[in-house]
């Protein structure tokens, strides 16, 4: 009996022992694979302090460093390979604002970062037509080719993440990079174009209504805080059963509220054509022995 | 026609206010004034007088419920009208009630009936009331076409010399809507007496419209309309009026069949004032042609005045949905944002990196919050937070607002900032 009680006080020890050598150790290693992280993204050129706050809210929601770092690593890839990487940041902040759990974080940023990448063969040789580059030259006092790459790609990235296809996306960006669409827009334009596209709800079952929606927005001078009111303009309509155009063109030319269909109602109800049917009769017709004219308004 | 009105009103408000929670309230109107030579072009007016050539003043005031779920959307509209004239005519007034009910059956159909009745009086009364089902086809975003068919019921009464006169129209009509881009929009129309059938011309109206929309917000209309006529006129020999005040416009001395048209063209110019407020102006030209007169009658219509329109965000709103509203000027971008509930409210979004609790939103008054934010151009998302002690939670967006989806599974809503 005494012999067990020793073999056991013995492995009690050696398990306390592996215990202290091993889990700062262990730790050590997690601390480095972020630091590692942190250090790799300040030389990437990612703010530094905007990392830092980052690891202050991750620390203040109960975050991980190891979770930490995965929620990093899709920003750092990004950056290395010269890709914009601050949607995944700001992603990342959204994500802490909401309290979304960690794991679900970590899979929508991995998504953007995969989205992102496979973004990059369908825009770069878009963006080296001779109609788009006289777009960026002819607007590059207020934004740079550089800077409307990142954006363009940050939101064609959030379009296939949120199931856009690519065959889709090329076919958008076909539409929007003909002469006569470069000519009349500017870089900010396109990107708010792409941000719309997968929102708009006929993109999910019939793209090429959305991509002829925004084309036919673009050549009818709406700008892009015009092409803001798009998806809510086409969704009001198709839940009245109305015409989205006509819905669009209250919501932005007459800067209606979006929706609203009192312009429709006013003007049907003047011009008489709510009550239905041809007048009753001519004056003085044998079917209307008043005279009465009978319009078939009120 | 009192009890019908209720039963009417009563069918639509109480499935209404049964899932008020989405219901948005529109308020809508019209103040004019104008001069005609034929009461037949005044605004609900539409009876046939010439006698009364005129200046008159028209204010009109309606009030719309809407809501949606689903693929079933419900409206009813309720309005008043009051005519006054400068001469001794009596003021023409009345109300007008109308509901409509659409299902969309897909992305393409839908179907719907629309019904309503009104009540104008002056020297005399006239009573209407329609039902009538509809269906309409939108294969593009930029074109519909939509068929009806319902039925239309007329009472006059107070007529002078005349017994109360009751009649029942049974009316078809096929519209075609179609956008040429986002400036052109052509509309296009046939309606007519199912009584008439097979005679497709008898009684049958076309119009045609055409529309310009330019990027201010202005709008041009020209519209032409032709109603044709075919009756069987049979007389005694004596001769006719000569078109008004209610007489026939022309005489005959046997029986025959008689083909009459009117012709109307229209001309109408809108100017947006501000979101809720437009400025118009309008000119009409009626012809009436009949093989009974030796000259066409002509009549002219001239008109201008402002409309109001307003959705005002109380009574049937939910408390946990808003609608932000932002106004632009060289103070910065302000957004405001409508809201009955308790608590603080703070906007969260890319312009603050998402940081908790937020920029706070300024109770301007009762329901009135709002902030001014500096933003340089480009795309914002961002929601709004409401905290109410140690319990917060996201407000919801109302249908009007447009948001994307936030890869979380719910939806941000979006400003470009130009």
């Amino acid at each position: 009996m005494k012999t067990t009680n020793s073999i056991y006080k013995l492995t009690i020890k050696g398990v306390l022992l592996s215990v202290m050598l091993f889990v700062p150790a262990f730790a050590s290693a997690q601390q480095s694979e972020l630091s590692m992280l942190m250090q790799k993204a300040d030389q990437l050129g990612i703010d530094k302090s905007y990392i830092t706050r980052l690891q202050e809210r991750a620390q203040e929601n109960g975050i991980s460093e190891q979770q930490l770092a995965d929620i990093l690593t899709p920003a750092v890839a990004l950056a290395e390979n010269d890709l914009p990487f601050d949607m995944i940041l700001e992603k990342t902040s959204e994500g802490f604002a909401k309290r979304v759990p960690e794991q679900a974080l970590i899979n929508v940023l991995r998504g953007l970062q995969e989205a992102t990448q496979k973004a990059v063969p369908l825009i770069d040789p878009w963006m080296k037509r001779a109609s788009v580059q006289e777009m960026i030259s002819r607007n590059q006092a207020s934004d740079s080719e550089q800077g409307f790459r990142n954006d363009l790609l940050k939101n064609t990235g959030r379009a296939l993440n949120q199931g856009v296809s690519e065959e889709s996306v090329l076919s958008f960006i076909e539409e929007l990079g003909s002469d006569e669409i470069m000519s009349n827009i500017n870089s900010r334009d396109i990107v708010a174009s792409m941000r719309i596209y997968p929102d708009l709800p006929t993109t999910a079952d019939n793209s090429a209504l959305s991509q002829q929606l925004v084309v036919r927005s673009l050549k009818g001078g709406f700008k892009s805080s015009d092409l803001e009111k798009l998806p809510s303009a086409m969704r009001m309509a198709q839940a009245r059963g109305q015409l989205p155009a006509g819905n669009i063109v209250n919501g932005i030319l007459e800067q209606l509220q979006v929706g609203s269909p009192a312009g429709d109602i006013l003007q049907n109800l003047f011009d008489g054509n709510i009550g239905g049917g041809p007048p009753s009769g001519l004056p003085g017709r044998p079917d209307n022995p008043a005279g009465r004219g009978g319009g078939n308004n009120g | 026609m009192k009890k019908t009105l209720f039963m009417l009103t009563t069918c639509i408000l109480i499935p209404i206010s049964t899932f008020s929670q989405g219901i948005k309230t529109t308020f809508m109107s019209e103040t004019r004034a104008g001069y005609s030579t034929n009461t037949y072009l005044n605004p609900f007016y539409s009876e046939w007088n010439r006698t009364f050539d005129t200046a008159y003043g028209f204010t009109s005031a309606f009030g719309q419920l809407f809501w949606d779920k689903s693929r079933h959307s419900v409206e009813a509209n309720a309005g008043y009208v009051f005519e006054p004239f400068l001469n001794e005519q009596t003021t023409w007034h009345g109300y007008l009630t109308y509901g409509k009910y659409t299902a969309r059956i897909n992305s393409k159909l839908s179907a719907g009936v629309n019904a309503g009745s009104s009540s104008f009086q002056s020297d005399f009364s006239r009573k209407l009331s329609w039902v009538q089902p509809f269906l309409r086809f939108q294969p593009t975003t930029f074109t519909s076409l939509t068929f009806r068919a319902g039925a239309n019921f007329r009472e006059y009464s107070g007529l002078q010399d005349i017994p109360e006169n009751n009649s029942q129209i049974r009316s078809y009509g096929i519209d075609l809507e179609s956008w040429l881009g986002f400036k052109w929009n052509l509309k296009a129309g046939i309606n007519g007496n199912i009584d008439n059938l097979p005679s497709f011309t008898n009684g049958l109206a076309g119009n045609l419209s055409l529309s310009r929309s330019f990027i201010n917000g202005s709008r041009i209309t020209s519209e032409v309309q032709i109603i044709n006529y075919s009756s069987e006129i049979t007389t005694d020999g004596q001769q006719g009026g000569n078109g008004g005040p209610f007489g026939p416009p022309g005489g005959a001395n046997e029986t025959e069949t008689i083909d009459d048209r009117i012709w109307k063209l229209k001309l109408e110019g809108s100017y947006p004032i501000n979101k809720n407020i437009s400025a118009f102006i309008a000119t009409e030209h009626l012809s009436y042609q009949s093989p009974l007169l030796e000259n066409s009658l002509t009549d002219g219509h001239l008109s201008g005045g402002v409309r109001l329109t307003f959705s005002p965000e109380a009574g049937f709103s939910n408390n946990k949905m808003v609608n932000p509203i932002w106004n632009s000027s060289s103070d910065g971008h302000k957004i405001e944002v409508k809201y009955r509930g308790e608590g603080n409210l703070y906007l969260l979004g890319d312009f603050n990196n998402w940081e908790r609790p937020g920029i706070p939103l300024r109770r301007e008054s009762k329901n009135r919050y709002s902030v001014v934010l500096e933003l340089e151009p480009g795309l914002y998302e961002y929601r709004i937070l409401q905290k109410s002690g140690s319990e917060d939670g996201w407000l919801k967006f109302s249908d009007d607002v447009s948001t994307v989806d936030d890869g979380f599974g719910g939806k941000n809503a979006l400003k470009i900032v130009e």
